[in-house]
């Protein structure tokens, strides 16, 4: 390729209507068909055994409240596994920042990073579960003496598993981002000054370094929580048979047992789609710094 | 000093511990055979799992090529036109509203994103091959990666831009003396965690795969539901590999992968 | 014998039902399919199928019939019919969902060519109608297929009517480590009685294989599978189920986690079963027992044994989607998976075990032979056994509303 031709290529004006259209096929148009499809389906417009529009679906779905079960079960799992990260992730920040940013430790913060959710999932099934590798120790050294004493910790009434294979995803994640900020914010030179003036360590740590940290990573915990509401993989193969996340909801209701079920299946998934748009943009609103992945 | 010393070791180990084992774990399984309540160690260590799965019938062998193919595919593509239109977005005097409208598709569960978008796959015949899952895939890695470039396109590289164009240099020799060498890193950044959104993806693939498209997700779910758990872990080991040698590479390579 | 009295005598109207239809080929079916595909000779279909590849989206969640059909199966078809057979794993309530979804989208060419059905999915199926058909007459092994038995002519109280060939029969059993479980809990009482004598070993899965024995029951709570006999009764439904559901949430505390989830699916319950957290199991197939047990899985105490109202019988069955894309193809699969050849193997424990769906009395000598020495189950229970005291299926109604209510009724708590 020349010079001209490359020259061609980055012509702005071409660019930019390219750049237009990628993100148009690529962003918007999937998004607006999406979900004028899930509408449609959900008021009966569409789909072969629909007749016409009716408001049945939407009155059918909301006869109980198993999807506002479902919006609170996600949300609660989201905070409950973020808020065990975050906390976590903040201690190693404050106490082994050094331990973290060279050295085995560095590498080792890595590895959850390498598992995708099905993966976690499947480890955290073998190693819990009842006939799990954790039951088998305890047997082994006499803390049970039979299968059944082992504790429920998958499939379990608190979402225990769940809880904790979501937290082996995203604690590295956390632990990375804020010895990171700990660098970056210079965290160090205020205690220190902060200590030289007389405040104790306590309350450096609880006045300086948490909320710095906190405020700037706030936007990163939002993300993160919007995306673990959606999660799917790991509820599905560690969670009970109710209550479900949302997402194992809507499949269950778009690809299982009852046909006549599929356009509620819909209206689930417009549900979903608002909230998670409008809890979007309040954040980004709020966030006057955009949120740097 | 040495108590709360000691205490914090053993914080640290356990940490370590906590994220070691089940990479070990998984390995162990995938030579295992006959492991029976209340045996810690199975009965029977074997590579039989292993010289089925990818010499008998097993096709694991050609699920680990589907999964790289189309892993490589996403990473390109998205990596290359995301640094395309993410410019275009940081300059654009909608910035804000346009890159909101990015956020959306990747926020998404991709599960339930693919659901309401799978009609208008079997309409277009992507339904259950290679391509359908490449596009499908992309409709969350290229927002992703227009965002991540967004950031980089900040007021300083168009200055350096300007400068160039002033000095009476051409838009390529900015491009490839100023903008590249700065880009650069952050390509390979942005390349490898495309990569991993697509190797990790499942929900998604599930739906649009059809089930035809084996990819190592699709296969660990399958051994999955059928209780086959040395044969799951065995994928698990192979969908764990190459993030693990993009770590050895780089670190940086494997940061921060939400979804 | 009350229960094979009662049997016979359905199947007594049963077959008077279907004789009405004086216009009926070999196949019980009325009509023959008008597609110019199907106008062609056997031999133009098989030479056209030759070279192609057959997509088969079935069910794989038994690990020896997989393994049987990878490493046996599929090799065969391209040996001798020069086709590739293609494995695309999906649940019954998948393959309705997304044939509904082609559907919809006025898809031409499908994704699949041939698909692993019966009861609810195929009526499902049928509603939306996603077959292709009539094919039964086309197949020349379908003279090995008595299509009059009712078992195979109606799935779930369904007239098939040629839109499906049958691959295998199932009889719904029960199974208990027989060391653990002196006295096999039958009726509905000796279960409540033995959950509350051993709290926590027993559950049932959220697919078919739990919902058949949710009818188990409702047939024990309605006296009987002829009370339920023909159309789906809604008032029958609402009066049995909610005895049912009665049932279920009284005693649901005693089950495994205390009831609060259920397992997804039967092989879980296999695995729970094999590691002794649950002290039952429930299959299709007298022969599971040998199977697991060959397999290392199950101890060798275990015994099946059939519930008080008897084994729902029942037969799944092989279909070709409306788009099939390669409809020649498939159906050349299916009649070499109909034929006495392929059945025999399949009943074979070491593949996938189970009833053959061929009429004994029409297989030649030979056949016949080599049917009667495939090795007979030592551990579970004979074949005889089992058809003594097979039970119809009801309709595929019950089967949908058991499971919606299963869920809101008992999961739920609704």
């Amino acid at each position: 390729m020349g010079l001209n031709t490359k020259y061609a290529i980055f012509n702005t004006s071409k660019i930019n209507i390219i750049s237009f259209l990628l993100l148009l096929v690529f962003a918007i148009l999937p998004l607006i068909l999406g979900f004028g499809f899930a509408v449609s389906y959900s008021f009966g417009l569409i789909g072969v055994l629909n007749k016409g529009f009716t408001l049945e679906n939407w009155s059918a779905l909301f006869e109980n409240n198993d999807v506002i079960v479902s919006f609170l079960y996600s949300g609660w799992l989201a905070i409950a596994s973020l808020t065990l990260s975050v906390v976590m992730a903040m201690a190693i920040a404050i106490f082994f920042h050094k331990k973290f940013s060279k050295g085995i430790y560095s590498y080792l913060v890595y590895m959850p990073l390498a598992f995708p959710s099905i993966v976690a999932a499947f480890f955290f099934a073998q190693f819990l579960g009842n006939a799990g590798i954790l039951s088998r120790i305890c047997y082994q050294l006499g803390i049970i003496d039979h299968i059944q004493s082992f504790p429920n910790l998958i499939n379990d009434r608190f979402s225990f598993g769940i809880i904790i294979a979501q937290l082996f995803l995203s604690l590295p994640f956390f632990i990375l981002l804020y010895t990171g900020l700990y660098q970056t914010e210079r965290i160090d030179d205020y205690t220190q000054l902060a200590n030289s003036l007389g405040a104790k360590n306590k309350q450096s740590i609880f006045r300086i370094s948490i909320p710095i940290l906190l405020k700037k990573s706030f936007p990163n915990i939002v993300m993160y929580f919007i995306f673990k509401i959606g999660t799917y993989e790991v509820p599905l193969l560690l969670g009970r048979s109710s209550p479900e996340t949302i997402s194992v909801l809507a499949v269950r209701k778009l690809q299982k047992f009852n046909l006549y079920d599929i356009p509620q299946g819909y209206a689930i998934a417009v549900i979903y789609t608002i909230f998670i748009i409008s809890l979007l943009m309040i954040v980004l609103k709020i966030n006057k710094n955009e949120y740097d992945i | 000093m040495s108590t709360t010393f000691k205490k914090r070791n053993i914080f640290l180990w356990l940490l370590a511990v906590a994220f070691l084992t089940p990479i070990i774990i998984l390995f162990f399984l995938s030579f295992s055979k006959n492991w029976r309540f209340p045996a810690i160690l199975p009965e029977q260590f074997t590579t039989e799992n292993w010289s089925y799965l990818f010499f008998s019938s097993g096709n694991i062998g050609q699920s680990f090529i589907v999964s790289l193919t189309i892993a490589l595919s996403v990473a390109c593509f998205a990596t290359l036109l995301g640094f395309i239109t993410s410019k275009y977005i940081a300059y654009h005097k909608y910035r804000k509203k346009l890159l909101l409208l990015t956020y959306f598709p990747f926020a998404l569960s991709p599960v339930i994103f693919a659901l309401c978008l799978k009609f208008y796959f079997i309409k277009m015949s992507l339904i259950g091959n290679v391509q359908g899952i490449i596009l499908a895939q992309l409709m969350i890695a290229f927002p992703y990666s227009v965002i991540f470039f967004t950031g980089f396109w900040s007021q300083r590289i168009k200055q350096f831009e300007d400068l160039v164009a002033t000095l009476g240099g051409t838009t390529a020799y900015a491009f490839r003396k100023i903008v590249m060498p700065i880009a650069k890193s952050l390509i390979m950044i942005c390349f490898f965690q495309c990569f991993l959104i697509s190797w990790f993806e499942f929900g998604l693939t599930s739906v649009i795969g059809y089930g035809k498209v084996e990819t190592l997700t699709i296969k660990v779910f399958q051994f999955v539901t059928e209780a086959n758990i040395f044969y799951a872990a065995l994928s698990c080991c192979l969908l764990i590999l190459p993030p693990v040698i993009l770590l050895w590479f780089n670190k940086k390579f494997i940061v921060q992968t939400s979804k | 014998m009350l229960k094979l009295k009662s049997l016979v005598s359905v199947l007594a109207i049963l077959s008077l039902f279907a004789c009405n239809n004086d216009k009926k080929t070999v196949t019980g079916s009325s009509e023959e399919n008008n597609d110019p595909m199907m106008q062609q000779s056997w031999e133009q279909i098989t030479e056209k199928a030759k070279g192609t590849t057959v997509s088969w989206l079935k069910y794989t969640g038994d690990k020896k019939s997989n393994k049987y059909i990878d490493d046996v199966l599929v090799p065969r078809m391209k040996e001798k019919f020069g086709i590739t057979l293609k494995i695309i794993p999906g649940q019954g309530p998948t393959i309705v969902s997304s044939l509904m979804s082609e559907k919809e989208a006025n898809l031409e060419t499908g994704q699949s060519d041939m698909v692993w059905i019966n009861g609810e999915t195929f009526f499902q199926i049928q509603q939306f109608q996603g077959l292709f058909g009539p094919i039964d007459y086309k197949l020349p092994n379908s003279v090995f297929i008595n299509y009059e038995d009712p078992i195979i002519k109606y799935d779930f109280q369904q007239d098939i009517k040629g839109y499906e060939a049958p691959w295998g029969k199932a009889s719904f059993i029960a199974l208990t480590d027989g060391a653990k479980v002196k006295n096999p809990p039958v009726s509905m009482q000796d279960f409540e009685a033995y959950w509350k004598s051993n709290p926590g070993k027993f559950t049932l899965s959220l697919d078919f294989t739990g919902y058949t024995l949710l009818k188990t029951w409702l047939i024990e709570l309605a006296g009987g599978s002829a009370n339920l006999q023909g159309d789906f009764d809604q008032k029958k439904y609402d009066l049995y189920g909610n005895q049912l559901w009665d049932f279920i949430n009284k005693n649901k505390k005693y089950f495994w986690k205390k009831g609060e989830t259920f397992p997804e699916s039967a092989v879980t319950i296999s695995q729970l079963y094999a590691t002794g957290e649950i002290n039952f199991g429930f299959s299709f197939g007298f022969t599971a027992v040998d199977k697991g047990i060959k397999e290392g899985l199950f101890p060798k105490t275990t015994i099946a044994y059939v519930l008080k109202p008897g084994s729902i019988h029942n037969s799944s069955y092989l279909a070709i989607p409306y788009n099939a894309p390669n409809k020649e193809g498939a159906l050349v699969v299916i009649n070499y998976l109909i034929s006495p050849e392929a059945q025999i193997e399949k009943s074979d424990i070491k593949n996938s075990g189970g009833t053959p769906i061929f009429d004994v009395a029409k297989l030649t000598p030979e056949l016949k032979a080599k049917y009667e020495a495939l090795e007979k189950p030592k551990y579970g229970m004979t074949e005889e056994e089992a058809l003594s005291k097979a039970i119809v299926e009801p309709h595929s109604l019950y089967m949908i509303k058991v499971a919606q209510d299963f869920r809101k009724k008992v999961i739920e708590g609704k």
